[in-house]
C-alpha cells in the first residue's frame, strides 16, 4: 500500500511544480498612426483653399493590407467649408478632399474623425491653418513673426524688414509671409533701426553694428563702438542719422558719419542707459535714457547735457515733425504729457490704466496722418493731433506696435510667440 | 543576535542528546528539489518558480514516538527570475529604445546556501506516519550572482538569514531500521536580500529521504512485529478536493465572480467521546475570485485615475489553513457527521492572472493594448485570514480498518483581504469599506489512515 501512495505522490509533486500562470506581456492588438500630409499652420487669405488638396493618411501598423477606414471631415472653427465630408481611405490609406477657409476666425481647424469598417470610432486628428482677413486683428502663433523683435518699413522702397529670433527677414508679397535674408553678417541680428534717409542699422549679439544703404541688398560692418566688448550693446539712431551706442560701464558713444568713427558723449548721460534721441529744429539734441525720468538736452552735439525736469516717472520720449515733445510717465497708470515746443511746460493730455507696465519700445507709429500709440498692458490709442486720444484696440497682452510699408498693423504679444496682423 | 540564538539553540539541542538512550537517535540523507518563492512581491509581473537542488544530512532525536527534534546541515541552491511587463512581445513600444535600461539586481539571480535547521517534529502514528515539523533555519550564503552588468556598482546581499519553516510529510518504516519519507516544506526568510529592496528569501521544497535508526538493536526485526504504542484515540485523515470560492463583500458584488481551486492536507482527529471528536490540521488551499469589468486595478474593482482597463482576471490566493473543528457523529453506525468550528489561514502566495485591454487614442494614433496579466500580489493581500467553517458529510467504512469521508463544507472569512498599504491613507481605507472577503465551498474526500497492528 505504501509503495502505491508514493507512486501517486511523486507524479503529483511534478504536476505541482509546473508553472501555474502565464508570463506577463504587453502587446498591441490594434495600432494605427494618423497624420495629414499637409503642413500644419500654413497661412492663407480667408476664402482661399488650403493647398491643392487635403490628404489624410491612416497607417495600420500591424496589418498593412487592412481594410479601408472611413474618415469624416468637419470644420471645427473658422466657418470654412469642405467639398467632401465623408471619405473612405484608398488602398494606400489616403483620404483626400478640399478645404476652403472661412471668415470666422484667423486660426481655423479642420477635424478628421476616423472610424473602422465596423463603425467603431478610432480617433480624431486636426489640421490647423490661418486665414487672414480684412479689417480684423488676426492672431498668428508661430515662427518667425510670432517672435518679432523690431521692424523697419520703407513705403517708397516697398520694403519691410523684420528682426526675429536673431535673424533678419524680408516681408514677401503677402504681408504675413517672411523670407530670411541670407547674409553671413546677419546671423545674430538683435535690433533693427533706420534713419530718416532709409539707411538701416542692425546691432548684433556680438556688439557689432551692420549697415545697409541700399534697402538691404548689401550689408557692411561698421566700426565697432566698443571694440573690447564681444557681447551685445544698446543702440539707437536719431532722426538726424546719428548712431548712438551704450553699454553699462561704458560711456555713451555717438557716430555722426554712419558708423565709421565714434566719439564719446558727455558723461552726464553715461549712467542713464539709452532709449530715444531726437534732433530738434533748433539744433539741440533731446535724449531720454532707459532709466525713468532721464530727459536731457544738449546744445553742443552731445558733448555736454542738461537735465530737464519731468512730471512723474517718464519712460518714453517722442518728438513729432512739428517739434512737439511728448513723454509717457508712470503717473496714475500711464499719463501722456505734451510740450508744444522745446522749453514749454509739459501739459497732461491723456491718461490710461494699463494692467501692467514695462519698458516701452516702439510706442508712437504714424500711418496716413494718424498717430497710433501702444501702451503696454493697455492697448493701442489713436490720435491725429497728439492732444486728443481715443482707444483703437484695447488688448492688455500687447507689447509693441509696428506698421509695414503697406500700412498693415503688426502688433506683438507679450508672450513673445504671438503676433497680430490687421490689414484694412 | 540571531546567530547567537541559533548557536544557543544548538547547545540546548546537544543537551537533549547526552542523557538520551542511544536507540532514540536516527540519521538520514535527504534529497529533493526546491521551488523558489521569493517573499515581498507586489505587482508588476511575476517571479518564476524555478526548481533547484536541495540536499540534506539530518540527525534526529526522538523523545517518544510522537515528539522529536531534528537538526543537520543542508545544501541548497535557489534560483530567482522576475518577469515584468517591460518584456514586450510583438511590436515594440516606440520609446523603449530611448529609455535607459534599468537593471533589477534580483531579476535573474541565484543563491546557494549552507543551512542549519532546528525542527520540532510531531508525528501522528499510523501505517504511514504523518510527520509535522516546524522550526527555524539558519542560512549562510555560499555563493551568489546578481543581475547587474560588470560596470555597475555591485551591492552586497545579506550573507546570513534566519527563516521560518513549516513542513509536513509522510514516512514509512522499512525493515532493517530504515525509514523512507517524503515531505513538503515551506520557508520564508526574515532578512532583506538587499538592504534597499523589500525582497526576502523563500522557497517550497519537496524532499525524499532515507533515515536510519542508529544503535537500534531491534532494527533487523520486521516492523509488523513491533508492539503498537499508538494512542487509539488519535488518528489522521488525508484530505483532497476541489473548491469554489468568491468574494463575499457586498461592495461591487456584481463585478466579481467565482474561482475554482484545490484543497489538500490532513486533519488530525482526537476522539473526545464515542460520537464527538476534535479535529485540527493543515490544509493547503488555493482559492480566490474573478474580476470582470472596467477597472484601474487588475485584482480589485477600482474606478480612480484615467487609465482604465477592461479587466478579465482571476486572483488565486494560496493559504495554509488551520481549522479547529468539532465533529459530531450521527446515527447508529456513525456514518453521518457534522463539523463546525473556526479557522485561521496564513497566506502563502497571491497571484492575479488573466487579460486586460486598454484603448488609447491621441490626435495621431489609436492603440488597443493587451496585457497578459500575471502579477504576484502578495503585497496587496493580508497575510492572515480567519473565519468559521460549517460542513458535513458521510463516512464510508473500508475493509474495517479505515474509512473514506465525503465532505462538503462552507468556509466564510470575516476579514477584508486587501492590505491597508494599498490605500493612500486611513481615510481611503475607511471609506473603501470591506473590499474582498473570502467565501469558499469545498467538496473533499478524506482517507483515514489506519493504525498499525
Amino acid at each position: 500500500m505504501s509503495h502505491r501512495i508514493f507512486k501517486i505522490l511523486i507524479p503529483a509533486i511534478l504536476l505541482l511544480s509546473c508553472e501555474r500562470y502565464p508570463d506577463p506581456a504587453t502587446d498591441y492588438v490594434r495600432l494605427y498612426n494618423f497624420y495629414f500630409n499637409n503642413t500644419q499652420g500654413t497661412k492663407h487669405f480667408a476664402g482661399e483653399y488650403v493647398d491643392d488638396s487635403i490628404v489624410f493618411v491612416s497607417v495600420n501598423v500591424l496589418n498593412q493590407n487592412s481594410r479601408r477606414l472611413n474618415v469624416k471631415f468637419d470644420v471645427v472653427s473658422g466657418d470654412g467649408t469642405v467639398d467632401k465630408a465623408n471619405v473612405w481611405s484608398d488602398k494606400t490609406g489616403q483620404a483626400s478632399m478640399h478645404w476652403k477657409l472661412g471668415n470666422g476666425t484667423s486660426k481655423q481647424i479642420l477635424r478628421a474623425s476616423v472610424y473602422d469598417s465596423s463603425g467603431v470610432y478610432l480617433t480624431a486628428s486636426e489640421l490647423t491653418a490661418y486665414g487672414f482677413r480684412k479689417g480684423e486683428w488676426d492672431a498668428y502663433t508661430g515662427d518667425p513673426d510670432g517672435n518679432i523683435m523690431d521692424l523697419f518699413a520703407n513705403s517708397s522702397a516697398g520694403l519691410t524688414l523684420m528682426a526675429s529670433s536673431s535673424r533678419l527677414y524680408r516681408q514677401a508679397d503677402r504681408y504675413y509671409e517672411w523670407t530670411e535674408l541670407n547674409n553671413s553678417l546677419l546671423q545674430s541680428a538683435r535690433t533693427l533701426r533706420a534713419d530718416s534717409n532709409g539707411i538701416i542699422y542692425i546691432s548684433t549679439w556680438e556688439g557689432d553694428i551692420i549697415k545697409s544703404s541700399d534697402n538691404g541688398l548689401s550689408w557692411i560692418k561698421c566700426t565697432k563702438p566698443f571694440p573690447d566688448r564681444p557681447y551685445y550693446i544698446f543702440n539707437s539712431v536719431s532722426n538726424d542719422g546719428y548712431i548712438w551706442a551704450y553699454y553699462f560701464g561704458y560711456p555713451v558713444k555717438i557716430s555722426k558719419d554712419g558708423g565709421i568713427s565714434w566719439y564719446e558723449a558727455g558723461s552726464e548721460i553715461s549712467e542713464s542707459g539709452i532709449q530715444d534721441v531726437f534732433r530738434l529744429k533748433n539744433g539741440a539734441l533731446l535724449f531720454h535714457g532707459s532709466n525713468a525720468s532721464s530727459l536731457f538736452i544738449s546744445y553742443d552735439d552731445g558733448l555736454s547735457w542738461e537735465k530737464i525736469p519731468v512730471p512723474g516717472y517718464s519712460l518714453k520720449l517722442f518728438v513729432s515733425e512739428k517739434d512737439e515733445i511728448l513723454i509717457c510717465t508712470q503717473e496714475n497708470g500711464m499719463t501722456i504729457y505734451r510740450a508744444e515746443k522745446p522749453g514749454d511746460e509739459f501739459v497732461k493730455v491723456h491718461n490710461v490704466s494699463p494692467e501692467w507696465t514695462t519698458g516701452m519700445n516702439n510706442t508712437f507709429t504714424k500711418r496716413n496722418g494718424i498717430y497710433y500709440v501702444l501702451i503696454p498692458g493697455y492697448g493701442i490709442l489713436k490720435t491725429s493731433d497728439l492732444i486728443h486720444y481715443e482707444d483703437f484696440w484695447k488688448n492688455s497682452n500687447l507689447r509693441d506696435l509696428f506698421i509695414d510699408h503697406n500700412g498693415v498693423f503688426i502688433a506683438k504679444d507679450t508672450d513673445f510667440k504671438t503676433v497680430y496682423y490687421r490689414a484694412d | 543576535m540571531r546567530r547567537n540564538t541559533v548557536i544557543i539553540s544548538l547547545i540546548i539541542l546537544a543537551g537533549f542528546f547526552q542523557p538520551a538512550s542511544s536507540q532514540k537517535f536516527n540519521a538520514g540523507f535527504y534529497s529533493g528539489i526546491n521551488f523558489s518563492d521569493i517573499q515581498g512581491q507586489n505587482l508588476d509581473g511575476k517571479w518564476r518558480s524555478i526548481p533547484g537542488p536541495v540536499t540534506a544530512f539530518r540527525f534526529g532525536y526522538d523523545f517518544n514516538e510522537k515528539l522529536g527534534l531534528q537538526t543537520g546541515i543542508d545544501l541548497l541552491s535557489v534560483f530567482y527570475e522576475h518577469l515584468s511587463y517591460s518584456r514586450y512581445s510583438g511590436t515594440e513600444f516606440y520609446l523603449s529604445s530611448l529609455i535607459a535600461p534599468y537593471y533589477d539586481p534580483l531579476a535573474k539571480t541565484d543563491f546557494s546556501f549552507l543551512r542549519f535547521p532546528l525542527f520540532l517534529r510531531y508525528s501522528v502514528p499510523g501505517i504511514i506516519k504523518l510527520d509535522i515539523k516546524t522550526g527555524l533555519l539558519y542560512s549562510r550564503v555560499k555563493d551568489y550572482s546578481l543581475n547587474l552588468p560588470s560596470y555597475y556598482s555591485q551591492p552586497k546581499p545579506a550573507m546570513h538569514d534566519i527563516a521560518y519553516c513549516f513542513s509536513a510529510g509522510l514516512s514509512y518504516q522499512l525493515t532493517g531500521g530504515f525509514t523512507a519519507s517524503l515531505s513538503y516544506g515551506y520557508m520564508a526568510g526574515t532578512e532583506k536580500i538587499l538592504p534597499e529592496m523589500k525582497y526576502r528569501h523563500g522557497s517550497s521544497e519537496f524532499v525524499f529521504g532515507i533515515s536510519y535508526d542508529i544503535f537500534n538493536k531491534d532494527r533487523n526485526k520486521n516492523v509488523e512485529n513491533k508492539p503498537d504504542t499508538t494512542d487509539s484515540r488519535l488518528s489522521y485523515t488525508l484530505i483532497g478536493g476541489m473548491n469554489v470560492s468568491g468574494n463575499l463583500s457586498s461592495k461591487f458584488r456584481d463585478k466579481y465572480s467565482l474561482n475554482t481551486g484545490t484543497t489538500a492536507g490532513f486533519l488530525v482527529n482526537y476522539s473526545l467521546s464515542r460520537n464527538t471528536s476534535i479535529l485540527t490540521g493543515v490544509l493547503f488551499e488555493s482559492k480566490g475570485y474573478s474580476l470582470s469589468d472596467s477597472s484601474t486595478s487588475f485584482f480589485r474593482y477600482v474606478q480612480s485615475g484615467d487609465l482604465k482597463y477592461n479587466v478579465d482576471t482571476k486572483t488565486d490566493i494560496d493559504y495554509f489553513t488551520f481549522p479547529v473543528l468539532f465533529d459530531f457523529r450521527l446515527g447508529s453506525r456513525k456514518m453521518i457527521f457534522i463539523q463546525a468550528g473556526p479557522y485561521v489561514s496564513y497566506r502563502m502566495n497571491a497571484h492575479c492572472s488573466g487579460e486586460a485591454f486598454y484603448t488609447a487614442r491621441s490626435l495621431n494614433d489609436y492603440r488597443v493594448i493587451k496585457k497578459t496579466v500575471s502579477d504576484d500580489i502578495e503585497g496587496q493581500i493580508k497575510k492572515m485570514d480567519c473565519g468559521f467553517q460549517l460542513g458535513g458529510g458521510v463516512s464510508v467504512p473500508l475493509k474495517k480498518i479505515t474509512s473514506v469521508d465525503l465532505n462538503i463544507s462552507w468556509r466564510s472569512g470575516i476579514m477584508d483581504l486587501v492590505d491597508d498599504s494599498v490605500f493612500n491613507n486611513n481615510y481611503d481605507r475607511k471609506n473603501s469599506g470591506t473590499v474582498i472577503k473570502n467565501g469558499t465551498l469545498s467538496l473533499n474526500i478524506g482517507i483515514k489512515i489506519p493504525q498499525k497492528g
